[in-house]
């Protein structure tokens, strides 16, 4: 029986039950012929006519399947009862119709079925017999009954089977359960869908496996590169790139790789282990160790990652999504505000003008065109509100192109002079969190144009993923008290906590406030790197200058 | 004689506040007012107005799409592109597109009138108030800065050449193709040739490349 496939179709049911039917008739047949008795062949072509029928009418619909089912137990009981005083092997064919009802109408068709041979059983022989006969009769009956009940029973089993629920709906059960405890999480936000958490985790689970001396978890981002989350160590592995021999066999053959390095520490194993969901590579853990690690342990190890595996990829799908969604909201708005309150603003402003031109008293007309000054700023903070809306980090030109475009057009129209230093290497940080530290410059640059009254704006950042810094700084009149918690400030800090990285709003030396933002995903074993270890690159800084603003 | 003007603008506020500014000059007629794209083109062939005021974004389309077709037809219609969108990209399409003038919708409304007497006069320049800072913006470097013939042996790398093929295509020796290479290392911040050619396309250095995993 286990034989049987798990999705049993309504064809299948309707094989089975044809076969159980030629099976019956066939021991039938075979019995009559050893009797040699011609009531027990016409006995036999009327079961096998029966048989026929009930199968044909099955195959046509003709009836549901329950319904022929009874009938075919009723008949069949009939033709037995009226043979069974001088054929009693007519009664091996009770056997089938309870299967067959079984079949089509589980436990309880299989119990009518029964009961009903037995019923016309009876009512066909039990007057013509005598008591003693009638027990001896019920002695030979028993077994049958006995028989007919377990294949009914057998039927109904089958029939059980055949309703389990196809795989399909198994995947959606746990879509279900899944995005279940994605909205749960959602809502404690970055708690259980940190990426950069799980990685952690990843790098804890992986030293204590293979005692390595320092780790770094890459993942795949869109457009198939390889960019590092997490590592658990001083930078040493931070440039382990996606031409790394152990990355790119590790990647391409999606097993664990190991090679031996020269490093500053002397000669070193460098292991890399595939993070898999499935068949699919999200990304790769390397480790440096000192030693060579066996293959059973990394087999271990790569098996009891499998869980963390997972969620990490529904992590920084959930990131990846919401990213997404935010984008498109963002879209959306920037289309309201362009098309309705900016527009009313700007027509109220031609209304002015034309007040203005009208007017006769000098006076009125002063004080109309200082209105008109306040509705030009008004319209033009509206602008940049849609120009902020609007702008994105794109997939292919990178951060320091979209930082470097929104610097430049905002920064020279507000009459500051802005010095903007970018310091990338070549790897980048995943989208979703230069998003974020996008959003904040550009919240940070906002503030000191709007309410700085500085003459000189210093932007700087410098990535070397999973680490980047960024700092805003300009020499404006500093830190008002009414600043430090509005709204601005607040979600500066929310964009922050949200990629893991902290944030902080001080004085500048000389007057003026600074921002500065530090990514830094570490676990626990080093200390968060400082600030100016991730300054200190291996790059000259490129300082670019936007000149002064001609306002 | 007063210039005939047509405009295109799909908020009847904007379009009441732009004609009134219009009317209060005498040297100016506006014959007709659109609110789409498909209106706004049929008036424009219809009634052959000498200045078109259209903005960046319309109902059914862009104007600066529209611009485009207008010009292609018509070389000496004067064309005054509006917009609520900051950032020089606009202003550039408008320039592109071949518009006459630029006016973004914070500005007065006589700076509009202004910029539709200057495209009915050459309609074939270009005027926009931001249009210096715009230019100077788009002149500075944003990015790493290789020189004419980094740029060569760059292209080269990305071509999959080796250092002394590239030596032999560029007629230099080795050693000064090598360091031509690793002053492009040096300036794109990469440690090796696939790093550099990533880097590169990042900072838009090269178009494309196709790079096998």
């Amino acid at each position: 029986m286990s034989a049987v496939p798990l999705h049993m179709s309504t064809r299948h049911c309707a094989r089975l039950a044809t076969g159980a039917r030629v099976f019956g008739v066939s021991a039938v047949a075979v019995l009559a012929l050893v009797e040699r008795d011609l009531p027990g062949v016409l006995a036999v072509a009327m079961l096998a006519g029966l048989a026929v029928l009930a199968t044909l009418a099955t195959r046509r619909a003709l009836l549901g399947g329950t319904l022929i089912a009874l009938s075919e137990a009723g008949l069949a009981a009939v033709i037995v009862g009226s043979h069974l005083g001088d054929l009693p092997f007519v009664m091996l064919y009770l056997v089938v119709p309870p299967f067959v009802a079984g079949l089509h109408a589980g436990v309880v068709g299989t119990a009518i079925s029964c009961l009903l041979e037995i019923i016309v059983v009876y009512l066909l022989t039990a007057p013509a017999l005598s008591l003693d006969a009638l027990s001896e009769r019920l002695e030979v009956a028993a077994p049958w009954v006995l028989t007919s009940v377990g294949s009914g029973v057998l039927g109904a089993w089958l029939r059980q089977l055949d309703h389990v629920p196809p795989r399909d709906s198994d995947a959606y059960h746990s879509a279900r359960r899944l995005l279940g405890e994605l909205r749960t999480v959602a809502r404690s936000l970055s708690a259980g869908l940190d990426p950069v958490g799980i990685a952690q985790q990843i790098l804890v689970e992986t030293r204590e496996a293979i005692g390595d001396e320092a780790a770094v978890v890459l993942v795949r981002t869109e457009g198939g590169i390889l960019v590092p989350l997490s590592q658990d160590e001083g930078g040493r592995l931070s440039e382990v790139g996606n031409d790394d021999p152990v990355v790119m066999e590790c990647w391409t053959t999606e097993a664990p790789a190991q090679e031996i390095v020269g490093g500053p520490l002397g000669r070193r194993v460098r292991v890399a282990l595939p993070l898999q969901v499935g068949v699919r590579m999200i990304g790769i853990v390397v480790a440096e160790c000192g030693r060579g690690v066996s293959a059973a342990q990394l087999q271990i190890l790569h098996s009891s990652l499998s869980e963390h595996t997972l969620r990490l990829d529904t992590a920084l799908v959930f990131d990846e999504v919401r990213t997404l969604a935010t984008a498109d909201e963002r879209r959306r708005l920037a289309r309201e505000i362009h098309d309705g309150i900016a527009q009313e603003v700007a027509s109220i402003g031609y209304a002015v003008d034309e007040m203005i031109a009208d007017s006769d008293s000098r006076e009125q007309r002063d004080s109309l065109r200082a209105l008109r000054n306040e509705l030009t700023r008004l319209v033009s903070e509206l602008r940049l509100s849609i120009f902020d809306l609007r702008s994105e980090v794109s997939q292919s030109a990178g951060f320091g192109a979209a930082l470097t475009d929104y610097v430049r057009q905002v920064g020279t129209r507000s009459g500051m002079s802005v010095h903007l230093s970018l310091n990338e290497t070549p790897q980048r940080l995943r989208v979703e969190v230069e998003t974020e530290i996008l959003r904040i410059a550009q919240e940070a640059i906002t503030n000191a144009r709007r309410h700085s009254g500085a003459s000189n704006l210093w932007v700087t950042f410098a990535a070397d993923p999973p680490h980047a810094t960024l700092s805003i700084a300009d020499d404006g009149h500093g830190l008002g008290t009414p600043r430090s918690d509005s709204y601005g400030l607040r979600i500066m800090r929310e964009r922050a906590e949200r990629i893991g990285a902290s944030l902080e709003i001080r004085s500048r030396e000389g007057g003026g406030a600074q921002v500065s933002l530090t990514l830094a995903p570490e676990t626990s074993r080093s200390p968060a790197r400082n600030l100016g270890a991730v300054a200190a690159l291996r790059k000259d800084r490129e300082d670019v200058h936007l000149g002064l603003a001609h306002r | 004689m007063s210039t005939s003007v047509l405009l295109i603008d799909d908020h009847d506020l904007i379009r009441q506040g732009l004609s009134r500014a219009f009317e209060r000059s005498p040297d100016f007629n506006v014959v007709g007012q659109a609110g789409t794209l498909a209106e706004g083109e049929r008036m424009v062939h219809g009634m052959a107005p000498e200045v078109v005021v259209i903005d960046v974004r319309l109902p059914d389309g862009s104007g600066l799409d529209a611009t485009r077709r207008l010009r292609d037809r018509n070389a000496d219609m004067g064309i005054v592109v509006l917009t609520m969108y900051a950032g020089d990209e606009q202003l550039f399409a408008a320039l592109e597109a071949g518009a006459s003038a630029f006016v973004p919708k914070d500005a007065p409304s006589e700076d509009v009138v202004a910029a539709a007497r200057h495209a009915a006069v050459s309609p074939r320049s270009f005027t926009a108030a931001d249009l210096a800072d715009a230019m100077r913006r788009r002149m500075q470097p944003s990015g790493p800065q290789l020189s004419p013939r980094e740029k060569e042996v760059l292209n080269l790398l990305a071509e999959g050449l080796g250092v002394s093929a590239i030596a032999r295509r560029l007629f230099i020796s080795e050693s000064t193709a090598k360091t031509h290479i690793s002053k492009i290392y040096d300036k794109l911040g990469a440690g090796n040739r696939a790093q550099a050619i990533m880097s590169a396309i990042r900072a838009g250095l090269i178009r494309e490349v196709s790079i096998t995993a």
